[in-house]
C-alpha cells in the first residue's frame, strides 16, 4: 500500500476557490496540526543539571489500596537526591488519575502526549506501552538500564518481567508490580461435600501436578449443584468484563498470542475453539455458571462470592486484600474459607496455568531530563518500597530480592502465591491487540449467550479479525 | 402580516439597503458563525479528510499518511455492519416514538390537572435529564441487576416473571427505557409551553360549546402544537443518531455480537475507547463522515417531508 | 394562564379527575422509584433490591466535612472548588450561548439578507453533527488553537454545540415580538445594534431565561468535553469527580457515589424547582409558525 505524506502534498494539493473555502480552512488546521511533528527524545541540556529539577509522574487511581505506585515514586526522590549529592535536588509531583478506569487513563496520556504536555514517567500496563512506541510518547530504556543497572534494584527484577517489557527487542518500561490470577475456591463448600481437610489443602498442590484437571473442576461443581451446596449456575464464576484473565482459558488449551519471530498476532483456531467450548459447556450445558456472568456488576460478583455461594471464581491476587478492606473480611476467616490454585490444566497430567500482567514505569518523550527520570524509576524499584506497596495490595513480587524483605517475608498470601509466576502467561506487546481482543470478547459474549456455537464463533471471530487488522494477525 | 423590508425601507432605497442589511446580519450573525465554522465545519471537515489516513494510537495523531478509501472498505468487510446499521434505525425509530408520545402525553396529562400537582409531575420527569449520566445510569444497571439483586425482579416477581439480569437477557427493552426516560423530558418540555401558549379564548370557546377534554384536545391543542411536534420529531432524531451515551453506560453494545450497538456507539468504541487503548482515530473518523452523512440524509428528508420551508420561510412579523 | 382553563374545562364531568392523575403517576412510578433507591441508598452501607443492609449511616455523607478519609478522593481538589468550577463552566457557557444565539436568532427572525434560508436551514442541521465523534476532530482544531486544556477552549466548544438549539428557541421569540415597537426605536434614529440591545433583549426575557436555564444544566452536567479537553487537575469538574468514583467497578463505594451524585443533582434541582414557570415558556416562540 502506497502512503503519502499527508502534510507535503497538502499545500499544492487544494486550489483556493471560494468554494472550496470551507473545506481549505480544515485542511489548513490538519496540516498545520502536521507540522508539530512529535520530536524525537529531546536532546536539551545536560543528563544532570544543577539546581531543582521537578519530575512529574501520572499513576492510575487512586485505587485504593494501590496508592505506592505513585507514593513510591516521592519516597524514590529522598533516595534519589542522596545519590546525587546536593548539586542536583529533584522534587517529584507525582498524581493519581482517572479514578482507576484504565479506558479513561490511556486516553488522557495520549492526547496529553500529543499535545506535549505529558508528564516525565507514566505508569501503565505492559501492553499499553506497545501503540505508544510509533509515535514516540515513551522512549526506549535499553541504554539507561545499561548506564545505571546498579542504582535501585533494577538488577534484581525479575527476568521474564523483562521480556514482557520489550518491543521489536528494545525495552519501554520498568516492572512496576506483577500478580496471578488464581482460581479461587470455597474451602468451607468443599468440606460440606465430604472432602476431608487434607484433600481440600491438598487441591492447589493436585492443580498443580496436574491431577486436578479441568474435567474434574466442572464435575466437582456440577457435584455441588446437584446436592445443593451451591445454587444453580453458581459452581463457577469468571471474570465478569474484559480483562486479561480470560485469555487463561485460551492458553490452558494450547494457546498462542503472538508470534517471537515477527512479532505478530497469533490466534490458534483449536485453542480457541477449546476455550469457547469451556465457556459454552459452563454456561450452556454443564450449567456450572450463571449466563448473567457477562458483563455482571463487578460489585455483585464480590458480594455473592464473599457471601460463600460460589465454588470456584476467577479474581486476581489482589482480590485478597481488596476484599478484607471493602468487604470487611477478617483475613482468619479468608484463609479458613477460601483456597486458591492454577487454572488447572485442560488435561490430566497437563500443565496448569495463569496470566499476569505486570504494570510498568516508562519515561516518556516529554521529559527534559531523562536520565534523571530514569534514575528516579530505578530508585523506586527497591525491595523496600516495593515490598510496601506488594503487601498492602496483594501483588507479587518484581524483585528477587523480595523474598528476603521483612516486610514482604511476613505477608503468607503473597508467599503463598508467588510459586504461581512460574507457570504465568502475559498478553502480547502489539499496537492491534485491543482490536483482536474485542472481536474475542464479543464472541465468547456471543458462545455464553447461544448466539452463535464455538465452531462458527472462531470461523467467525478469526474472519473478522482478518479483516480488521490485515496480515498482522497469523491464523494456525 | 408584513415582510420587514417593505415596512422598514421606503422602495428606491432598496439597492444600498441590501447592502447594509448584509452588513448588519453579518454584525448579528458573525460570533455564531465563527464559533460554528471552527467548532462544527472545520472538525467535520478534519473528521473526513482524517478518514482516509491511517491515525491511530499506534501513529500519533501528527503522522497524517494517506491510505485512500482503506478505513472505509475495512468498515464493510466487517461481518457487523449491517447488524449496527439495523440496530441504529431501531434504536432511533423506537426510541423517538416513545419519546414523543411519552412526551405529548405528559405534556398533555399535567395541564389537565391542577397546576401545582402538573408542575411536579413535570419536575420528576426532569429528573432524569437532569441527573449526570453516570448516576442515572447507575440506577438503572441497578434496577436491571442479576438475581438476586435488583429492583425490576422484586417488582415483576409477584407476577409470575422469572428474575433475570435483564441488561443482558433483554438488552434492547433497556436501552429503550433508559433512553427514553429522559428523551421524554425534552418533548414534554417544547409541548407544555406551547399547549401554555395557545391564547385562552379558544379553550373558552370550546369550554361553551360544551366540548370534552379529549375533544379540545383533538381539535384544539393538537393542531396548533403541530410545528412544536415536528420540531421535536426532527430535533430528537438528530440527537438520537449521534447519541451513544447511556447505551455505553448500561450494556456497552453487547450482549455478545454487537446486539445492541449502535453505529455512535461503534465510532465511539472505534476511536475513544478500547480497553488496551488501542485508539483507531483514522477508522473512527471513518465511522463519523457515514453518521454525519446518514443524520444529513435523514434530517434532509425529514425536513422536506414536513415542509419545513415554511419554518425558515422569509422574516415577517405577527401583529 | 391557559392551563387554569384546561383545568376548569368542562370536560371534567366526562373525564373523571382522577384518571390522569392515576395514569402520571403510574407512568412516573420508575422515575420515583430510582430516584427514592438514589435518595436511600445514600444513608446505608449497601442495598439489596429495596432492602437496606446495615444501620443508617451519614457516613456516604463524609466527603462534605472530611474527604481525606474518603479513599477514592484522595489527591483530587475538594468538593467545594471543583463545585465552583462546575459553576463557572455552567454560567459562562450559558451567557455566552446566550448572547450569540441571542444575536443570530435576531438576524434570523428579522433580518433578510442573502443566505438566510440555507444558514437558517444548515442551523438545525448541525445538530445532527455527531459531537461526540468528532471529538478527536475538535482535539486537532483545539490544539491548533492553542487551547487544549484551556478552560475557554472547553467553554467555546460548549458555547457552540448549544448554537443550534438556542439560535432556534431565540428565532421563535423574536419572531412572536410585534413589529412596531421595534419600528418606532428604528425610525428614532436608533441603530439595529442598539434596537436590539435596548429594545428586544428585554421584550424577550422570559425566554432568555428558559433558554438560559437550559443552558446553564447541559453546562453543569456536561461531562465528556471538560473530561476530554480540560484534563488539568485543577479544572476538575463535579462530572469528572463523579466519574472518577465510578472506578473500574472493582473499587467502586456506591454508597459514596450515590450521596456524590445527589450533591451533585441538588443545586440543579433547586434552580428548576425556582425556575419551572419561566422553563414552561421555552417554546412560546414557535406555536404560531
Amino acid at each position: 500500500m502506497s502512503k503519502h505524506t499527508f502534510a507535503g502534498r497538502e499545500a499544492g494539493g487544494y486550489r483556493l476557490s471560494r468554494r472550496q473555502f470551507l473545506i481549505t480552512t480544515g485542511a489548513a488546521i490538519a496540516a498545520a496540526a502536521c507540522s508539530t511533528q512529535v520530536g524525537q527524545q529531546s536532546p536539551s541540556g545536560a543528563a544532570v543539571p544543577a539546581g531543582t529539577v521537578n519530575l512529574s509522574a501520572w499513576t492510575i487511581g487512586p485505587d485504593a489500596p494501590s496508592y505506592y505506585r505513585r507514593d513510591n515514586l516521592v519516597s524514590a526522590a529522598d533516595l534519589l537526591n542522596k545519590k546525587l549529592g546536593g548539586q542536583t535536588q529533584v522534587h517529584v509531583d507525582a498524581t493519581f488519575e482517572s479514578g482507576g478506569q484504565w479506558g479513561d487513563y490511556l486516553q488522557k496520556f495520549t492526547l496529553a502526549a500529543e499535545a506535549k504536555t505529558s508528564p516525565d514517567i507514566i505508569l501503565a500496563g505492559h501492553e499499553n506501552l506497545a501503540p505508544w512506541v510509533g509515535p514516540s510518547y515513551v522512549i526506549p530504556l535499553d541504554d539507561l538500564i545499561k548506564k545505571f543497572q546498579s542504582e535501585g534494584g533494577l538488577k534484581d527484577v525479575i527476568p521474564t518481567l523483562w521480556d514482557a517489557m520489550k518491543l521489536k527487542g528494545k525495552t519501554y518500561g520498568v516492572p512496576q508490580d506483577t500478580e496471578a490470577r488464581p482460581m479461587y475456591y470455597r474451602k468451607d463448600l468443599l468440606a460440606k461435600m465430604g472432602w476431608s481437610k487434607d484433600k481440600i489443602d491438598g487441591l492447589p498442590d493436585a492443580v498443580k501436578k496436574g491431577d486436578f484437571a479441568w474435567p474434574d473442576l466442572v464435575a466437582t461443581a456440577k457435584e455441588a449443584i446437584s446436592k445443593g451446596i451451591v445454587g444453580p449456575g453458581m459452581g463457577w464464576y469468571s471474570r465478569t468484563s474484559k480483562g486479561a484473565d480470560i485469555y487463561m482459558f485460551y492458553y490452558q488449551n494450547g494457546g498462542v498470542m503472538q508470534d517471537d519471530a515477527t512479532g505478530k498476532l497469533v490466534v490458534v483456531k483449536d485453542a480457541l475453539q477449546k476455550h469457547y467450548q469451556v465457556h459454552a459447556d459452563a454456561v450452556r450445558n454443564d450449567k456450572i455458571m450463571t449466563q448473567a456472568i457477562y458483563g455482571m456488576d463487578g460489585k455483585i460478583f464480590d458480594q455473592t462470592v464473599m457471601d460463600g455461594k460460589v465454588l470456584f471464581f476467577n479474581a486476581g491476587t489482589w482480590k485478597w486484600k481488596d476484599w478484607q478492606t471493602t468487604y470487611k473480611i477478617v483475613d482468619q476467616v479468608l484463609w479458613d474459607n477460601v483456597g486458591f490454585m492454577l487454572i488447572p490444566a485442560a488435561q490430566k497430567g497437563g500443565k496448569p496455568v495463569t496470566v499476569s500482567h505486570p504494570l510498568a514505569y516508562a519515561v516518556t518523550s516529554n521529559a527534559k531530563y531523562p536520565e534523571l527520570a530514569f534514575r528516579l524509576i530505578a530508585n523506586a524499584t527497591t525491595p523496600e518500597l516495593n515490598s510496601k506497596h506488594s503487601v498492602t495490595s496483594a501483588h507479587l513480587a518484581i524483585l528477587s530480592t523480595q523474598k528476603d524483605d521483612p516486610t514482604y517475608k511476613q505477608d503468607k498470601f503473597l508467599l503463598a502465591t508467588q510459586y504461581m509466576l512460574d507457570y504465568t502467561r502475559f498478553i502480547p506487546n502489539h499496537a492491534k491487540f485491543g482490536i483482536y481482543d474485542d472481536v474475542l470478547y464479543r464472541f465468547l459474549g456471543a458462545v455464553e449467550q447461544g448466539q452463535v456455537t464455538p465452531a462458527q464463533a472462531v470461523d467467525s471471530a478469526v474472519k473478522e479479525i482478518q479483516s480488521q487488522v490485515g496480515d498482522e494477525i497469523i491464523v494456525k | 402580516m408584513a415582510r420587514i423590508e417593505e415596512i422598514a425601507l421606503p422602495r428606491e432605497r432598496q439597492a444600498t439597503a441590501w447592502w447594509r442589511f448584509n452588513a448588519t446580519a453579518l454584525l448579528f450573525l458573525g460570533p455564531a458563525m465563527a464559533l460554528v465554522l471552527v467548532f462544527f465545519i472545520a472538525p467535520v471537515v478534519i473528521t473526513f479528510v482524517m478518514s482516509f489516513t491511517d491515525l491511530a494510537t499506534s501513529t500519533g495523531l501528527s503522522n497524517w499518511q494517506w491510505i485512500g478509501p482503506e478505513n472505509y472498505q475495512r468498515m464493510f468487510r466487517s461481518q457487523f455492519w449491517l447488524t449496527i446499521l439495523g440496530n441504529t434505525f431501531v434504536y432511533v425509530a423506537v426510541v423517538l416514538a416513545f419519546n414523543v408520545i411519552v412526551g405529548l402525553g405528559i405534556a398533555l396529562l399535567s395541564v389537565h390537572v391542577e397546576a401545582k400537582a402538573g408542575g411536579l409531575f413535570r419536575s420528576l420527569w426532569l429528573l432524569p435529564r437532569i441527573s449526570p449520566s453516570v448516576v442515572y445510569a447507575l440506577m438503572w444497571t441497578w434496577a436491571a441487576a442479576s438475581p438476586p439483586f435488583g429492583m425490576i425482579n422484586y417488582v415483576v416477581e409477584p407476577f409470575g416473571v422469572e428474575p433475570r439480569y435483564w441488561i443482558q437477557s433483554d438488552p434492547w427493552l433497556i436501552v429503550i427505557l433508559i433512553n427514553g426516560f429522559v428523551g421524554a423530558s425534552f418533548g414534554m418540555l417544547i409541548f407544555t409551553s406551547a399547549i401554555k401558549a395557545i391564547p385562552e379564548d379558544l379553550f373558552r370557546a370550546a369550554q361553551v360549546d360544551g366540548a370534552s377534554a379529549l375533544h379540545v384536545i383533538r381539535r384544539i391543542t393538537l393542531p396548533l402544537i403541530k410545528w412544536p411536534i415536528l420540531f421535536v420529531l426532527v430535533y430528537q432524531t438528530m440527537s438520537l443518531f449521534a447519541s451513544y451515551e447511556y447505551i455505553y453506560l448500561t450494556t456497552n453494545g453487547g450482549p455478545g455480537l454487537y446486539a445492541t450497538e449502535t453505529w455512535s456507539l461503534w465510532a465511539f468504541h472505534t476511536a475513544l475507547s478500547n480497553y488496551y487503548g488501542n485508539l483507531d482515530f483514522a477508522y473512527g473518523a471513518a465511522m463519523a463522515a457515514i453518521l454525519v452523512l446518514m443524520g444529513l440524509g435523514i434530517s434532509v428528508v425529514m425536513l422536506r417531508l414536513f415542509r419545513f420551508g415554511q419554518l425558515v420561510a422569509e422574516p415577517r412579523v405577527e401583529v | 394562564m391557559a392551563t387554569a382553563v384546561i383545568a376548569r374545562a368542562p370536560g371534567r364531568s366526562r373525564w373523571p379527575s382522577l384518571v390522569p392523575y392515576a395514569v402520571l403517576l403510574l407512568a412516573t412510578v420508575p422515575i420515583l422509584v430510582l430516584y427514592l433507591w438514589l435518595f436511600y441508598s445514600s444513608f446505608f452501607p449497601r442495598i439489596e433490591g429495596f432492602r437496606p443492609v446495615g444501620d443508617f449511616t451519614i457516613d456516604n455523607w463524609r466527603f462534605l466535612w472530611d474527604p481525606q478519609s474518603v479513599p477514592q478522593l484522595r489527591n483530587r481538589p475538594p468538593i467545594i472548588p471543583l463545585t465552583i468550577n462546575t459553576f463557572v463552566f455552567a454560567t459562562m457557557t450559558s451567557l455566552i450561548s446566550l448572547l450569540v444565539s441571542s444575536m443570530a436568532g435576531y438576524a434570523f427572525s428579522r433580518l433578510r439578507f442573502r443566505g438566510r434560508r440555507v444558514f437558517l436551514g444548515g442551523v438545525l442541521l448541525l445538530h445532527s453533527f455527531p459531537s461526540v465523534t468528532l471529538l478527536i476532530a475538535l482535539f486537532v482544531v483545539l490544539r491548533f488553537l492553542g487551547l487544549y486544556d484551556k478552560l475557554v477552549g472547553v467553554i467555546l466548544v460548549q458555547t457552540a454545540f448549544a448554537l443550534p438549539f438556542g439560535i432556534w428557541i431565540m428565532k421563535g421569540f423574536f419572531d412572536n415580538i410585534p413589529w412596531d415597537l421595534e419600528m418606532s426605536a428604528l425610525v428614532d434614529g436608533a441603530g439595529r445594534l442598539r434596537t436590539w440591545w435596548r429594545i428586544m433583549l428585554p421584550l424577550v426575557k422570559p425566554g432568555l431565561l428558559a433558554l438560559g436555564v437550559l443552558l446553564f444544566v447541559e453546562g453543569w452536567n456536561q461531562f465528556l468535553l471538560p473530561f476530554v479537553f480540560m484534563p488539568s487537575g485543577s479544572q476538575q469538574t463535579l462530572s469528572t469527580l463523579v466519574r472518577g468514583i465510578l472506578g473500574e467497578g472493582r473499587f467502586v463505594d456506591y454508597g459514596l457515589l450515590t450521596a456524590v451524585g445527589l450533591y451533585y443533582i441538588a443545586p440543579i434541582l433547586v434552580l428548576f424547582v425556582l425556575a419551572q414557570d419561566q422553563l414552561m415558556r421555552i417554546y412560546a416562540g414557535g406555536v404560531k409558525g
